[in-house]
């Protein structure tokens, strides 16, 4: 007879990854924290579009004047891409600015309950952008459920198309 | 059956007017509203998917990224990826050709008053001013016949008798601006899953 107390039993869930499991997952979290507020300490302001307050046209979807919500000081990292000179086709001289911005996504969503769209708009130096694109390009220890930044790439926003003053 | 609600106008006190039509302006604005209506409601498409036989979204181009990624969120699932099948509309072209005339084939000068119009497309019989006229015209062969003596009682002592010969009758005319035909040339895309059908 078999001795009941050494009788084997299946888990209710499957172990953790030894090395890769929520601790180490925060840790990363607060030494990206701290490396990008304390140490390099860029910030935007983001300044989330409200559908709701916004008129927009109900067939072309354009507005002459964006209604957003409270806007947020967001620490992260920005590449700065130049302030270029470009010739504007039938137009003439022009000027062009991108950024990309890089979002540490747990610090965003998790303590700061923000989420990016395309189509807000950032403040970075007394310029405004607005993100014409979003990328999710790594995981966390490659696990799927957990995203290290969101990537925003941002043009500059002419004065017509949004002005928070 | 029409009812009195039906017959007079809830916003109108008048009741010479017997029902009203609103004619939306041409402009462009109301040109692609009709065409995307005529699309999304006319048409009214629908598709086999893997969700049933479901309307199959009609949206406008070329609006802005918020309110394309904010609004109408049921065109995307939680990724943000749309959902397929779609139709989409973009209007690619507005030309003048001067060689459509339609059926004016010169130009009509407006009419010569403050509101212009140059075609008249109706007109009716304006009462209070055709009444004055014929009120006048009764009142004046009344008092030539008081004066030459006369038929006062023809006319049974009432100043508004009926006069069959009444012809000073005052209409309101409606008019139009001298049409401009263009031409609009629009893009509509069908956007679908699998090209097996």
């Amino acid at each position: 007879m078999a001795d009941n107390k050494n009788k084997w039993s299946q888990p209710s869930t499957p172990p953790p990854p030894l090395f890769t499991g929520k601790k180490e997952r925060d840790l990363v979290k607060q030494v990206n924290d701290e490396l990008i507020e304390r140490v390099i300490g860029q910030q935007i302001v983001y300044y989330p579009i409200s559908l709701e307050h916004t008129n927009f046209h109900p067939l072309y979807g354009e507005a002459m004047e964006k209604t957003f919500l409270p806007p947020i000081r967001v620490h992260a990292l920005v590449e700065y891409e130049g302030n270029k000179t470009a010739f504007m086709s039938n137009v003439g001289i022009d000027k062009e600015a991108s950024i990309t911005v890089h979002f540490h996504k747990r610090r965003l969503t998790e303590d700061q309950d923000l989420f990016v769209r395309v189509g807000d708009f950032v403040l970075y130096g007394d310029i405004y952008y607005e993100i014409v694109a979003l990328d999710e390009p790594k995981q966390i220890f490659g696990q799927v459920d957990h995203k290290m930044e969101i990537t925003a790439s941002c043009i500059r926003a002419r004065e017509g198309l949004f002005d928070a003053n | 059956m029409p009812t009195k609600i039906d017959k007079y106008p809830k916003d109108s006190s008048d009741p010479s007017i017997v029902s009203e039509t609103i004619i939306q302006p041409s402009t462009i604005e109301n040109i692609d509203f009709a065409m995307f209506e005529y699309l999304d409601d006319q048409l009214n498409l629908f598709t086999d998917t893997n969700k049933g036989f479901k309307k199959t979204p009609v949206t406008w181009i070329s609006s802005e990224r918020a309110h394309q990624v904010k609004n109408k969120r049921e065109l995307r699932d939680s990724n943000g990826s749309l959902i397929l099948p779609i139709i989409t509309v973009e209007r690619t072209d507005i030309s003048k050709d001067p060689a459509r005339k339609g059926i004016f084939q010169a130009n009509i000068p407006p009419i010569n008053d403050y509101r212009g119009g140059s075609i008249t497309i109706n007109k009716r019989i304006n009462q209070d001013k055709t009444a004055n006229f014929a009120n006048a015209d009764a009142l004046r062969r009344m008092n030539v016949n008081d004066a030459s003596g006369g038929s006062r009682h023809d006319r049974r002592g009432q100043i508004n008798f009926p006069n069959p010969k009444q012809n000073k009758i005052v209409y309101q005319t409606m008019s139009i601006p001298l049409p401009v035909y263009i031409d609009v040339e629009y893009k509509i895309t069908l956007k679908q899953n699998t090209n097996n059908k």
